[in-house]
C-alpha cells in the first residue's frame, strides 16, 4: 500500500545569524502516513513540527532524506496538487475577498472557475463565513482567518490534508467547527496530518503519532500502544472513613483531598486502589466510587518530554536512524 | 502553466490596486499634472509646452516611484505576512510565482501610468491644446521604461532589503538614463579604452532609447521605429532580470 506521505531520514539546519552556528532543526526524522488515517504530529515549541511539514509542502528544501507526497518529491508542484494545507496562522491577501481568494486558490490547483464557483457558497457555510463571503479578508479576525484557511484548504478536496496548530486560537464554537471538519474529511477517505500540541484534541482526533523532541523522533505508534505502558491509578472517593483508615489511606495516595465527610485520594498502581477499598467496606466506611484511570496523553507527553534527555546536535553529514520505539 | 501565471497577475493587480499606498502615488502624480498649468502660467514660453513637460517628468518619477514600491517590497511583503505559504504549497512552481507577479506589478502600474496619462490628455485638451504624438509617445515610452524597472525592482527585492533594493532600483533608473555618457566618452577620444565604452553602451539598458518627453517640447519628428526597438530592448532587459528574480527565488526558503 503506497504511503499518502513518506518523510525518510530528513534533516534540517538552519543558520540563524551569519557568522552564527548553525542550529539543527530536524535531525533525522522518519515516519509515513497510510492512506485515510489521521496522523498527529506531535511536539514541543521548537522540536520540529513546523520544519517537517514545511519540508512536505515544499516550503523548505530538506538537508538531507527525503519528503515524498503519494511516491513524488514534495518539492514537485504536481504532488502538491493533491495536498490540502493550513499554516500555522495563516495569512492570504488581504485585500480579496474570501470568494475572490477561493478562486484564486482554486485556480492554482487546477479547478475551473465554474467548478469553484459552485464549491465556494456551501463551503464557506460551512466554515461559517457566507455572510462574510464578499468583505475583504482585511477586516478578519484570527478565528475568521483560520475558518477561511479551512475553506482554502478543503476547496479542490485534497487526498492529504496537512493542518499546522489549527485549533490554536478558536473559540470553542470554531475549534467544534475544525473538528468536524477533520472527522467529515475521514469519512470521506482522505488522510490527515494534525500538527499540534494541543494534546487533548490529538488524542480525540488522530489514530496514530509521532512524538518529536529536539527534531528527533521519540515515541511513534497509536494512541492505544504509546499509552499502554503508561501507569494506571485508581481513583476512590469514600465517606464516613474511620479516623485510623483515613490517615492510612492519605499515607498511601499520591494526591488526596477531603470535602467534609468525603475523602478522595488517589493511588499509582493497579493493586492498591482495590485493596483500599475493600478495607473501607470492612471498616464500615461507605465507598462512593472506585474509578481506574489512565494517564492521559497530556500527561504521557509531559512525563516523555521531562525525561528524554537533552541530545547533542551531530554532524549533519551523518544520518543515523530516527530513535523510534513504538509502543514502547 | 499560463493559467496559473494569469490567476496569480490577476490577483497582484487586484490586491496592489486596491491598496490605498498605490492611489496615495498615483493622487499625488495627478496633482502634478494638475499643477502644472500654473507653472504654464510662469512660463515666458509656450504655456502649453510646459504643462506637457512638466507633467511627463512628474508621470515619470510616477513610474520610478510605483516601481520602488510595489516591485521591491511586494515580494518581502509576502515573505513577511506569509501569504506566500497558501500559494506555493499548491501546484504552482516558484518561477510561475514570479512571473505571475511581475506581470500583475507591471498591469498595477501601468494602470496608474495609463491613469495619469489620459489625465494630462485631458488637462491639455481643456486648456486648448491638442496632445501631438509627441505626447503619446512619451507616454508609451514611460510604459515601456516601467516595465524594466518593475523588473528591476523585483529583482533587487529578491537579492536584498526592500528599502535597499528600492534605492537600488533609483539608482539604475538614474544610469540608465545616463548611458548616453558612455558613447560620448567612446566617440570623444579622451578615453583609453574607447571599444570598451563603445561596448558597455550597446550593452547596458538605455532607457533613453524610450524617452520621448522633450520631443514634446522641441517638435522634432517622432521616430515610432525607434520607440519599437527601444519596447524591445526594455521587454528583453526586463526578461533576463525576471529570469534572474527567478532563480534568486528558486534558491530561496521560506
Amino acid at each position: 500500500m503506497e504511503c499518502v506521505l513518506e518523510v525518510a531520514g530528513l534533516r534540517k539546519s538552519f543558520r540563524p545569524g551569519l557568522l552564527k552556528p548553525r542550529i539543527e532543526a530536524v535531525r533525522g526524522v522518519s515516519f509515513a502516513v497510510a492512506p485515510g488515517e489521521c496522523f498527529g504530529l506531535l511536539g514541543q515549541n521548537g522540536a520540529g513540527k513546523t520544519t517537517t511539514i514545511k519540508v512536505a509542502t515544499g516550503l523548505l528544501r530538506p538537508d538531507a532524506g527525503r519528503a515524498t507526497l503519494l511516491g513524488r518529491p514534495c518539492g514537485d508542484a504536481t504532488a502538491r496538487r493533491a495536498l490540502g494545507f493550513l499554516p500555522e496562522n495563516p495569512y492570504f491577501h488581504e485585500h480579496l475577498t474570501p470568494r475572490e481568494g477561493l478562486q484564486v486558490y482554486g485556480r492554482l490547483n487546477g479547478l475551473d472557475a465554474a467548478t469553484i464557483a459552485a464549491r465556494s457558497p456551501a463551503l464557506l457555510g460551512r466554515v461559517g463565513l457566507a455572510d462574510a463571503a464578499d468583505r475583504r479578508l482585511k477586516g478578519f479576525s484570527k478565528g475568521m482567518r483560520q475558518r477561511f484557511g479551512l475553506a482554502a484548504s478543503l476547496l479542490h478536496e485534497p487526498e492529504l490534508l496537512i493542518l499546522d496548530e489549527p485549533l490554536t486560537g478558536l473559540d470553542p464554537g470554531g475549534r467544534m467547527l475544525v473538528k468536524e471538519l477533520i472527522v467529515e474529511q475521514r469519512q470521506l477517505g482522505r488522510t490527515v496530518v494534525l500538527c499540534s500540541h494541543v494534546l487533548a484534541d490529538v488524542e480525540e482526533l488522530c489514530d496514530r503519532v509521532v512524538v518529536l523532541h529536539r527534531g528527533q523522533v521519540v515515541r511513534e505508534g497509536t494512541i492505544t500502544e504509546l499509552l499502554s505502558s503508561a501507569p494506571r491509578s485508581y481513583e476512590l472517593c469514600a465517606q464516613d472513613l474511620p479516623a485510623a483508615l483515613a490517615a492510612r489511606i492519605a499515607a498511601q495516595a499520591v494526591r488526596c483531598h477531603r470535602a467534609g465527610e468525603t475523602l478522595t485520594a488517589r493511588f499509582a498502581g493497579d493493586r492498591l486502589g482495590p485493596e483500599l477499598a475493600a478495607e473501607v467496606h470492612r471498616e464500615g466506611g461507605r465507598l462512593l466510587s472506585l474509578t481506574p484511570e489512565r494517564e492521559s496523553l497530556e500527561e504521557w507527553f509531559v512525563r516523555l518530554v521531562r525525561s528524554e534527555a537533552p541530545v547533542e546536535p551531530s554532524p549533519p553529514a551523518a544520518a543515523p536512524p530516527a530513535l523510534v520505539e513504538a509502543g514502547r | 502553466m499560463r493559467d496559473r501565471v494569469v490567476v496569480l497577475a490577476r490577483a497582484t493587480f487586484v490586491e496592489a490596486m486596491r491598496d490605498r499606498m498605490l492611489l496615495v502615488v498615483a493622487l499625488f502624480a495627478l496633482g502634478m499634472v494638475l499643477f502644472s498649468r500654473v507653472l504654464g502660467w510662469l512660463s515666458i514660453e509656450d504655456e502649453l509646452k510646459m504643462v506637457q513637460d512638466f507633467s511627463l517628468s512628474g508621470i515619470s518619477c510616477l513610474a520610478l516611484f510605483l516601481a520602488m514600491l510595489v516591485g521591491a517590497f511586494s515580494v518581502a511583503k509576502e515573505v513577511e505576512r506569509r501569504t506566500l505559504y497558501p500559494l506555493l504549497s499548491r501546484d504552482l512552481t516558484r518561477g510561475e510565482f514570479v512571473v505571475g507577479k511581475y506581470l500583475g506589478l507591471v498591469f498595477a502600474t501601468w494602470s496608474c501610468l495609463a491613469g495619469a496619462g489620459i489625465a494630462l490628455l485631458l488637462w491639455v485638451a481643456v486648456w486648448g491644446g491638442h496632445p501631438g504624438e509627441a505626447l503619446l509617445a512619451a507616454l508609451l515610452g514611460l510604459l515601456c521604461e516601467s516595465l524594466l524597472l518593475v523588473a528591476v525592482a523585483l529583482f533587487l527585492g529578491m537579492l536584498t532589503a526592500p528599502a535597499i533594493a528600492a534605492l537600488g532600483t533609483c539608482g539604475f533608473a538614474l544610469a540608465a538614463r545616463s548611458t548616453e555618457a558612455l558613447r560620448e566618452l567612446a566617440s570623444s577620444g579622451r578615453a583609453d579604452n574607447a571599444g570598451f565604452w563603445s561596448f558597455a553602451y550597446q550593452l547596458l539598458p538605455n532607457t533613453e532609447d524610450v524617452n520621448f518627453i522633450n520631443a514634446t517640447t522641441t517638435g522634432l519628428p517622432i521616430h515610432w521605429e525607434q520607440l519599437l526597438m527601444g519596447a524591445a530592448a526594455m521587454a528583453l532587459w526586463s526578461t533576463v532580470f525576471v529570469g534572474g528574480a527567478v532563480v534568486l527565488f528558486k534558491r530561496r526558503e521560506f
